[in-house]
């Protein structure tokens, strides 16, 4: 005998009528769902987001089917639940579609039939082994929305509703087999090996009630399906489609690139103030969002107890989009949703005070953690850079402080008050000379470098000393390098991600011109800000460089044995923490190279913080929030500098002008003035050079002639 | 309500100021050159007055052409329109010609109340404002560090090295701001963009009704003599905190007598 | 392009005709035993539920009477649902506790209907606990007060 089944088995006339008739149900309300919202998409801006299909699909293949962003070592738990779900519902529904085809297209059309035989052998275990994987994977979630309870978890009905649905699913169908094997007796029943033992308590009983039960229930499991898709449309569970439209049409540009305003000057709406000022991409990831919190996971506003947790953000502007004529995804229990309605409730507000509070908007370091973690790609940091545009360049409402920083950048080419005759002021305290660009260039000379100072490094005593350090270390490998001096002006970063696009853009525009004037083709900069801006925002005003951050400069130079190290180092042993900076980590993935030249120091241990790397924890200085007073919530830098603390080590390395005085500062605030000193790289690594006099001595003291 | 605020195109007092050995004159590079930031403070408190009482907000500025920057940096805050008094002939005026100008061209507005601030950041005069009531014929309340107007009464809180007075006069009248009426706000990209279609008007000696021989060279009757560098001298005094807890009084004691606090 | 700006002009029309022809298919079909009509009523009964859903789904919305409906009649919709949905599992699952006692009277029980009936009183907590949880969690949600209510509750827990 062949082992096989017959499809529909038990079912009467109506009842499969019934199930085809039905289908009209889930298709519609799914069409109707997906249709609403993308009425919704289609009232955004342009944005190109069509190019490189080819690696667009495939990312939504490793991000969809092989979960690359959805498990991670760091949340194996919600990682693992929800392959479990996943995979179990797919295989299902793989396993339906199989038996679709078979009853409905291979039989009747062709005369073939293939649910047979070992083939059905193998179906029945894997369909029972799915069963059991979406059952686990749903306890488990339940186990975390109603016992576990992560601080970035937020549970509504649609939640519980949806996990319910997909349980009760998964137990009908085992029930529908136990009833029928329970009847039919076959000899394969083992193999079917979840169903095969409730058959057996089952089978005692009269093969009467065992019929009518399976026809109830195969009614109750026909209409719970249908019930199912239909609420789908109204559920996050459209996430499946939502989702994965969002990561095929993900941000492929830099993520450290910020869009500009492009012709500002003729622009009629600036920045994002309504509906129709966000980019059709930017709507669908609204849409996309299914409120899992990995956002919040690495978030320093979120995890200082500041009002903006990007989750919410997102949840405020799909409600604002749904108030409007979209669907929110997770219409039932958005009352629960305490999110959406924070700053009030009605159609009628306005996103920017509203639905989106102010604060939100300006507390955000724009570190990318959030844009990081999200397992759909939702980019939330070009979602407030935009209100911010609004905010400024319409209204001229911002943080009080950022008056005077806004006024020195147009007036002084730096946020600081201070005159750029000051620029080079810093290279009296070297025992070389550093040349200007403008004498190189007049002498017909050529460098290897351009060393981009930065305003920090420039005026900032503290950071001055980095400065210093770097061109040492230069200067003893012997690299031919310049800086603009006094030409240098600021590549409009701090203005950009405050929103005040106008004075980024001239700025930029004057920097490049610099840049270009000198025939710059290699730039090094111990600032990841203008690492980030030379390298993705300046393309786009026509200025194309070679622009390395002097982490990697020194750890090159030290690979390449161009500078030495003494055995011990003047400035620092034992145990050293490195702090990934943003704009230097996230932002353009340079995480190795610090650590290299870190690794490389005599006498010094590299702790890790358990927040490193791509889920590094911000500094609280990104974004123009250097220059703004951190009034709401706990202190950033002295959240970070506690995690440094608790490492034991004795040096917190830094790789950011923003990030040491965030840390200088973060390291008083929080009196760990005794235990904890930040020191830049470049510090670091000059305190153990080797210097040409060292050199020398040592040549001497071992009876060598000093190289030549 | 019309209000004229007298603004004035300033080398940025941030960097370093250059003075012509032979002219005597400041050196006045254009590209270095802002709306004096104690004027921002006229133009704010007019703004605001304009807000709430409604009116008219107009600039009043006498300089070179390039002058115009600082009127469009006081209409994209948020002013209404500009006049600009620019002539050759003007060249070299002292604080009195300077007034008889200005005040020929805010005489015909007929404001309601005039705004300058203490003293400009360039030359740091004070005298012009006085000179100006006095050509008007208006009240002149000085050292606003709050304004407020109810009715056909101007109402300002007078600074003083101790306190303030409550001032009181019927408009139009004349007041000079201090830098205590309320932050400048800055102008938005909006602003900006609308300062440059909005009305400035320039206007020559001849228009003016203004004595050649009145203004200028030939009409100033104050002369620079000899303009000479003084010596930076550092003030202060290093407090050390000995952990006793006196460093505190002292410096308290040290800002009491300044009155800062 | 004319017959598709008609059929897209129609498409309300078109997705109503498309289900009923469907469903005539289906009836017919099964009645006269030809198994391709499954395919070709599967095909149109889809076809015309996409075709309703996108022409609903890009309209004006005009949910206010839909959710007027939902205001009173919501939780008896739900109540009803969730009874239509769980009792039939629950009373098989429920049979299999009565299979094993017929078992245990008979003599003749052994190790793997025991593994059964186990199976069968898991699945049948973890439904209970489940559908109590969502029913509840629902039922807060439909009521206006008890919606913000809750939202109020989490929303202090966190801060």
């Amino acid at each position: 005998m062949i082992p096989t089944r017959e499809i529909t088995w038990n079912v009467d006339l109506i009842g499969r009528v019934a199930l085809y008739a039905l289908l009209a149900l889930p298709a519609g309300f799914l069409a109707f769902g997906l249709a609403r919202r993308a009425r919704m998409w289609r009232l955004g801006q342009p944005d190109d987001r069509f190019d490189r299909l080819p690696s667009r699909l495939w990312g939504a293949l490793v991000q969809g089917i092989l979960h690359a962003r959805i498990v991670r070592r760091r949340n194996l738990y919600g990682g693992v639940m929800h392959a479990l779900v996943f995979w179990g519902f797919v295989i299902l529904f793989i396993g339906t579609v199989i038996v679709m085809v078979e009853h409905d297209v291979a039989v009747p059309l062709f005369g073939l039939s293939f649910y047979r035989g070992n083939f059905y052998l193998g179906f029945k275990l894997a369909m029972n082994l799915a069963g059991l994987m979406l059952i686990a994977g749903v306890l488990m979630a339940f186990a975390r929305r109603l016992m576990l309870q992560p601080a970035t978890f937020e549970s509504s009905a649609d939640d519980l509703v949806v996990l319910a649905f997909l349980l009760v699913l998964s137990v009908q169908g085992f029930i529908l087999q136990a009833l029928r094997l329970a009847v039919e007796r076959d000899p394969w029943a083992p193999w079917s090996f979840v169903s095969y033992p409730m058959s057996l308590a089952l089978q005692s009983l009269p093969e009467r009630w065992l019929r009518g039960l399976h026809l109830v229930n195969w009614w109750s499991h026909t209409l719970t399906t249908t019930v199912f898709l239909a609420y789908v449309a109204y559920s996050k569970m459209i996430h499946p489609f939502t989702g994965l439209a969002s990561v095929v049409f993900r941000r492929l540009r830099p993520p450290g690139r910020l869009d500009p305003i492009e012709n500002l000057e003729e622009a009629n709406r600036l920045g994002i103030a309504g509906l129709e000022d966000f980019t059709w991409a930017q709507l669908l990831q609204v849409d996309a969002c299914m409120h899992c919190g990995r956002c919040l996971e690495y978030c320093p506003t979120f995890r200082t107890g500041k009002p903006l947790r990007p989750r919410d953000l997102i949840l405020e502007v799909a409600g604002y989009v749904a108030d409007r004529g979209g669907i929110f995804s997770g219409e039932l229990g958005q009352g629960m949703n305490a999110a959406r309605f924070r700053w009030g409730a009605g159609a009628e507000r306005e996103l920017i005070g509203g639905v989106v509070s102010t604060e939100e908007i300006w507390d955000c370091t724009t570190c990318g953690a959030c844009m990081e973690q999200c397992p759909v790609y939702i980019e939330h940091v070009p979602l407030i850079v935009g209100m911010r545009r609004n905010l400024v360049l319409e209204r001229s409402e911002f943080p009080g402080e950022l008056t005077a920083v806004f006024t020195n950048l147009e007036r002084l080419g730096s946020p600081y008050q201070f005159r750029p005759a000051q620029r080079a002021d810093w290279t009296r305290k070297l025992e070389h000379p550093v040349p200007e660009m403008a004498e190189v260039v007049a002498s017909g000379e050529d460098v290897d470098y351009l060393l981009w100072v930065g305003c920090l490094g420039s005026f900032d005593g503290r950071n001055q000393r980095t400065t210093i350090a770097l061109a040492r270390i230069l200067q003893a490998a012997g690299i031919r390098f310049a800086i603009l001096g006094r030409e240098e002006t600021c590549t409009g970063d701090p203005a950009r991600r405050v929103g005040n696009e106008y004075l980024a853009q001239l700025l930029a525009q004057q920097a490049v011109e610099t840049l270009n004037a000198c025939q710059v083709r290699k730039i090094v900069t111990t600032c990841p800000h203008c690492f980030n801006a030379i390298r993705n925002e300046f393309p786009q005003l026509g200025g194309h460089y070679e622009v390395v951050h002097h982490s990697q400069l020194i750890s090159t130079l030290l690979a390449e044995g161009r500078i030495r190290l003494q055995s011990g180092s003047a400035v620092a042993q034992g145990k050293v923490t490195y702090h990934d900076p943003c704009y230097l980590g996230r932002y353009n993935r340079v995480f190795d190279e610090p650590r290299a030249a870190l690794s490389a120091l005599p006498g010094i241990q590299l702790a890790e913080m358990p927040r490193n790397r791509s889920r590094s924890f911000c500094c609280g200085g990104g974004g123009g929030r250097m220059f703004m007073e951190e009034t709401r919530g706990q202190r950033i830098n002295q959240a970070r500098v506690r995690e440094a603390l608790e490492t034991g080590a004795e040096v917190l390395a830094a790789a950011c002008p923003f990030c040491m005085t965030m840390f200088e500062d973060g390291i008083r605030g929080a009196g760990a003035e005794g235990s904890l000193q930040v020191l830049d790289i470049a510090e670091l690594v000059a305190g153990a050079l080797v210097t040409p006099r060292d050199d020398s001595r040592a040549a001497a003291g071992a009876g060598l002639e000093p190289p030549a | 309500m019309k209000i004229c605020v007298c603004v004035k195109h300033v080398p940025d007092p941030n960097l370093p100021v250059q003075v012509d050995p032979d002219t005597r004159r400041l050196v006045r590079d254009p590209v270095h050159c802002i709306l004096d930031p104690a004027d921002e403070y006229g133009v704010e408190t007019a703004l605001r007055l304009v807000m709430g009482h409604g009116g008219e907000v107009v600039v009043v500025s006498m300089g070179p052409p390039a002058a115009e920057d600082a009127l469009r940096r006081a209409m994209a805050m948020g002013a209404d329109r500009a006049i600009l008094v620019s002539d050759e002939a003007l060249a070299g005026s002292d604080v009195l010609a300077t007034a008889r100008a200005l005040a020929a061209v805010i005489r015909p507005e007929q404001p309601d109340l005039v705004i300058c601030a203490t003293e400009s950041t360039d030359a740091y005069t004070g005298l012009l404002p006085g000179a100006l009531a006095a050509l008007l014929d208006l009240p002149q309340l000085t050292f606003a560090r709050a304004v407020t107007i109810e009715g056909n009464t101007v109402t300002v809180q007078r600074a003083t090295e101790t306190g303030y007075q409550l001032i009181q006069a019927a408009l139009p009248a004349l007041i000079t701001v201090t830098a205590s009426v309320g932050e400048p706000r800055y102008p938005s990209f909006k602003g900006l963009m609308a300062a440059k279609r909005k009305p400035l008007d320039t206007r020559g000696v001849a228009v003016l009704g203004v004595e050649p021989h009145e203004v200028g060279e030939r009409g100033a009757r104050e002369r620079v003599i000899e303009v000479r560098e003084v010596r930076q001298v550092k003030q202060g005094k290093r407090i050390v905190d000995d952990g006793n807890g006196d460093s505190v009084e002292e410096i308290l004691a040290f800002l009491r007598s300044i009155q800062v606090v | 392009m004319t017959t598709l700006t008609t059929l897209w002009r129609h498409i309300t029309e078109f997705g109503w005709l498309a289900i009923v022809l469907g469903i005539a298919t289906i009836v017919a079909g099964e009645l006269v035993g030809w198994g391709g009509a499954r395919l070709v009523a599967a095909a149109l009964v889809s076809a015309g539920g996409l075709a309703l859903g996108i022409s609903y789904g890009i309209r004006e919305p005009g949910r206010r009477r839909v959710r007027g409906w939902l205001a009173r009649y919501g939780r008896a919709l739900v109540w009803l649902l969730a009874a239509l949905i769980t009792l039939p599992a629950a009373l098989a699952l429920g049979a299999a506790a009565i299979g094993s006692v017929v078992l245990v009277s008979h003599g003749s029980i052994d190790a793997m209907p025991l593994a059964g009936l186990a199976v069968a009183a898991g699945m049948l907590t973890a439904m209970t606990a489940v559908a109590f949880v969502a029913l509840r969690a629902t039922r807060a949600a439909l009521s206006k007060d008890g919606a913000r209510q809750v939202g109020v509750d989490t929303w202090e827990r966190r801060s």
